[in-house]
């Protein structure tokens, strides 16, 4: 009798432990899936937002560079006096842009490549570089025109 | 044992949830910050304005000059909204000779494009002297169609 008593809570105590370890593996199992995933959403979060502030960065670049041509690099300048010059800002025309090095901007900006036109204020047509363009509204030889900057 | 499921299960939805929530904010698309170059386009409008002699014509009572300046911004993808408050401070006196005197003859307008408006807006205001002792103080709003 003691014999199988024995025998009963012997195997009830296998039974318990298996089952432990079973629950055990499942929960494993489940919290390394649970790790992956949610690794790899961090992952992509830090990737996107990677992304995202690249692109804000070039695009306050290009930025900087329409505004330094607008106000200051590719418009008109008249002397007045000696050392003294007014600057027409908003004002460009063939030869104040002639002035503009282009690979110096772009030496300056750490851009990998800068493009600059000119287009009709009804619209520029698009762009065949995959890169980031800013329009400025301007006085093209007198007329109202679009300075475009592009960069990437 | 019920205890310690109960934590596993927590855990778990827990885990669940906070996956959940950074999946929202991968698919939450980026934007680039425009607010500086709208800010500028919107300056550059007024500014050719005010070089292609529009604020003589404005006080010659010319309001065309407003719908182009809404039209080129249009053109860019904006609308512009636009207000005007002419302040004429002058009064000739018998003699003809413009004399600042304190009335003062205030006229408000309003010019406001046709699209549909939205909460971000740029906004600048210019405060342009015209003629003798004419103001002209020029409220623009833009923001993208």
């Amino acid at each position: 009798m003691i014999k199988i008593m024995w025998l009963i809570d012997w195997t009830e105590s296998r039974f318990k432990k298996g089952q432990f370890a079973f629950d055990l593996a499942v929960a494993v199992i489940i919290v390394s899936f649970i790790l992956y995933f949610g690794l790899t959403t961090v992952a992509e979060i830090h990737n996107s937002s990677k992304n995202s502030l690249e692109e804000q960065i070039l695009f306050n670049k290009i930025l900087a560079a329409a505004d330094y041509l607008v106000k200051e690099g590719a418009v008109e300048t008249k002397e007045i006096f000696q050392g003294s010059k007014a600057i027409y800002h908003h004002q460009l025309t063939s030869f104040s842009f002639s002035k503009v090095d282009k690979n110096e901007l772009k030496d300056k900006l750490q851009l990998k490549e800068i493009y600059i036109d000119f287009c009709p204020i009804e619209g520029c047509s698009n762009i065949s570089i995959d890169s980031i363009c800013v329009n400025r509204i301007i006085l093209f030889e007198g007329d109202n025109s679009i300075l475009r900057v592009c960069g990437k | 044992m019920k205890r310690g499921l109960m934590s596993f299960e927590s855990v778990f939805s827990l885990a669940i949830l906070i996956i959940f929530i950074s999946s929202l904010s991968i698919l939450k698309p980026n934007y680039l910050d425009t607010s500086l170059y709208e800010y500028q386009l919107l300056n550059d409008i007024l500014e050719i304005t005010e070089k292609n002699s529009g604020i003589e014509r404005l006080s010659n009572g010319d309001i065309t000059v407003i719908l182009e300046m809404q039209e080129i911004a249009q053109k860019q993808g904006y609308c512009l909204d636009i207000t005007l408050e002419l302040i004429d401070r002058t009064i000739p006196n018998m003699e003809d000779e413009f004399i600042i005197i304190n009335q003062t003859l205030y006229i408000e307008l309003t010019f406001p494009s046709l699209c549909e408006e939205r909460v971000n807006k740029v906004s600048t205001t210019r405060t342009i002297p015209a003629y003798l002792g004419e103001i002209i103080v020029l409220e623009a709003k833009m923001w993208k169609q």
